[in-house]
């Protein structure tokens, strides 16, 4: 039998998987389906060569989700500017996202044994399918915490913090899937905070281990 | 700030062996453990499920699972965007489990 899951973190699931099916900021629907179906993929397999996407997306873009996904890219500075320089820091910067969210739902689902959520569910339960809005950025700054550009004034707030805020519905989409995982924001600063069930120390374990496996040094 | 959450609940952490004094924290590291592996091993996440659901209740696995997909997140961002810690305690605290020897951003 599925176990509970509480309401606010269930609706941000379903919040994220509609997200990922739906038109982005600079990738349409069609393209975030199909580097949605490449991210879980390759979280799968380990490896960071693509499935076919049968050209619903560019090459350069369906590898590095395939490689970011893949769970220890080792990825460098000079990767992610080939990869710019092929689809913009923009679309990059949406693809992170992208990738980042979909290996969360991805996760949790498969951790907790759920059923399989079909992409084609999603998309016939109404996904928004038009192209990307291509809203215009934020006044952006060269940062020094990330390779990526951010919203100005840079370098103010933690890296991965800023690292999502020259594309707002990006950066949106992930805290909010966070506030539900893991801790909302306005009680990070509390060590002691908890829903009742896991203490911070507990999370903070599990986190760590996390980034172990993912040979995360951040 | 595995450290810091430790210290304020008075509970000892040693980093460079993920040792934290709490009674359940075996079975949190290994849960944590299976779920992160790559290759889906339905059984061994059955085992690791009933494990945590019997040490402590079927509410604090899910959240563990939330948790487990949180970090499945957040190291994807931090390498795809190539965020470098800027806090020193924490570049300590990364020397201390080892986290080095990932360290690759050019």
């Amino acid at each position: 039998m599925a176990p509970t899951v509480r309401p606010d973190l269930a609706a941000a699931h379903e919040r994220t998987w509609t997200s990922l099916t739906s038109a982005g900021t600079w990738f349409s629907a069609k393209e975030r389906r199909a580097l949605t179906r490449v991210a879980i993929a390759a979280m799968w397999s380990g490896s960071a060569e693509p499935v076919d996407t049968s050209a619903e997306v560019s090459d350069e873009a369906a590898r590095a989700a395939a490689r970011l996904a893949s769970g220890s890219p080792h990825v460098t500075r000079e990767w992610y500017e080939s990869v710019r320089d092929a689809i913009g820091p923009l679309a990059f910067v949406e693809l992170v996202g992208l990738v980042a969210v979909a290996s969360a739902a991805a996760s949790f689902g498969r951790t907790l044994g759920l059923p399989e959520i079909e992409l084609s569910d999603v998309e016939s339960s109404g996904a928004n399918d038009d192209g990307p809005s291509r809203i215009d950025p934020p006044e952006l700054a060269e940062a020094k915490w990330n390779w990526v550009p951010v919203a100005a004034p840079a370098d103010k707030t933690a890296a991965v913090v800023q690292a999502l805020t020259a594309v707002p519905a990006t950066f949106d989409e992930l805290w909010s899937l966070a506030d539900a995982q893991y801790i909302p924001d306005a009680e990070m600063v509390d060590p002691k905070w908890t829903r009742g069930t896991l203490t911070r120390v507990d999370m903070e374990l599990i986190a760590t281990r996390v980034s172990f496996s993912r040979e995360c040094h951040y | 700030m595995l450290s810091w959450s430790g210290k304020a609940h008075g509970v000892t952490v040693d980093l460079p062996t993920l040792t934290v004094g709490v009674d359940h924290a075996e079975v949190l590291l290994e849960f944590a453990r299976v779920a992160t592996s790559p290759a889906g091993d339905d059984d061994e996440l059955v085992r690791v499920r009933t494990a945590l659901v019997e040490a402590l209740g079927e509410s604090v696995m899910v959240d563990a699972a939330a948790v487990v997909a949180n970090f499945e997140m957040m190291t994807r961002l931090a390498e795809g965007t190539g965020s470098v810690l800027h806090n020193m305690a924490s570049v300590r605290a990364g020397t201390a489990v080892g986290a080095d020897a990932f360290k690759h951003h050019g």
